[in-house]
């Protein structure tokens, strides 16, 4: 269940970051009150979210796999019907 | 006194440190126009500026130049669009391409323009008369043809790569004469803006694709990565050891391969 909450984490970390990149760009095409500067920080921001959304996301699916792996051979070896 | 070996330690010393020094000199004053052509910074600030660059420089970190560079044309572009256009412009990117080539591989090169008067003196006029006798000349089979093709190389890629950011950098709408044309064009501002989305939509699209294709990884692998992220994360000084090893032997690899092209 820990990795389920943490892959949701994940990805609600990328949507924001998608959006932190996304007031970026608005911040570089408003031509009438461009803020490059802002828009350079929020980028950053975005970048760093991004990141963290998809560490959290690839631990969460090899942290799984790992899981995975170790009880279904403890599975295997007990006998039919236990 | 035919080794290099032979001479007192101090006289190498000097002799590399004056290499050192040379190199620095000619970046520092390549750089100089680069960075401050037009530039109202403080004449101080600008030599404190170039100087830490150059000891950025020193350890072959060329992204401390490029973004030197890439702040330099930020700030002095919008002041004034007519600075650099044709062939200034291309002559502006070949330099710039050409030193930041050139401060990736510094320690490489400085290691080779160290060793060839090393080599001369190693082969002394002896080696020089048997070299004539043979009708070639040893030192310069061995260095000087490998250290010219090797910037005349980079010199030809530099310039290409130049004139195909020029090719490219023309094409709207990002043009910088048409940039002022489409600030006017409402039409094109919301084309622009639908941009944003669309490459906002490929971004998640890519994500998404990268993500689902994580999930197909080994056990082994997922064992193999959930380790490297515990190491990285909680045993610092693991990782520092593992770096230092890492820079270690990759300067093992470059002694060893200036030593094999010197004894080809």
């Amino acid at each position: 269940m820990i990795f389920w909450t943490r892959e949701i984490a994940g990805w609600l970390l990328v949507g924001l970051a998608l959006y932190l990149i996304r007031m970026g760009l608005e911040f570089l095409t408003d031509f009438a009150n461009p803020k490059i500067v802002e828009a350079g920080i929020v980028m950053l921001t975005g970048l760093g979210v991004l990141r963290i959304g998809v560490l959290l996301i690839r631990i969460s699916a090899a942290a799984r796999l790992c899981l995975h792996e170790q009880v279904v051979p403890i599975r295997a070896d007990r006998p039919a019907g236990k | 006194m035919n080794s290099y070996q032979d001479f007192p330690e101090t006289w190498q010393r000097f002799h590399e440190w004056l290499i050192n020094i040379t190199h620095l000199v000619v970046i520092g004053l390549v750089l100089w126009p680069l960075l401050f052509i037009e530039s109202t910074i403080l004449f101080p600030f600008q030599l404190s500026l170039l100087a830490a660059l150059l000891i950025a420089v020193l350890s072959s970190n060329s992204l401390c130049v490029f973004l030197a560079l890439q702040f330099s044309l930020f700030f002095r572009e919008p002041r004034n669009l007519d600075v650099m256009e044709g062939i200034t412009a291309i002559a502006y990117a070949t330099i710039s391409i050409a030193l930041l080539m050139y401060v990736s591989r510094f320690r490489l090169l400085r290691e080779k323009l160290v060793a060839k008067p090393k080599q001369q003196i190693r082969i002394g006029p002896r080696g020089h008369a048997i070299a004539s006798a043979a009708g070639t000349n040893s030192m310069e089979r061995m260095h000087m043809p490998s250290i010219t093709s090797w910037v005349l190389r980079q010199l030809s890629r530099a310039i290409i790569l130049a004139v195909l950011a020029q090719l490219v950098i023309v094409l709207p709408p990002f043009a910088r004469n048409t940039y002022l044309n489409v600030q006017r064009s409402s039409v094109i501002e919301s084309s622009i803006v639908y941009t944003t989305w669309f490459w906002i939509a490929i971004l998640a699209i890519v994500i998404v694709a990268v993500e689902m294709a994580w999930r197909k990884l080994t056990s082994q692998q997922a064992r193999l990565y959930v380790r490297a992220v515990v190491a990285n994360h909680y045993f610092r000084d693991l990782r520092a050891i593992t770096r230092l090893r890492r820079t270690r032997h990759k300067n093992r690899w470059i002694a060893t391969k200036l030593r094999s092209e010197r004894t080809q």
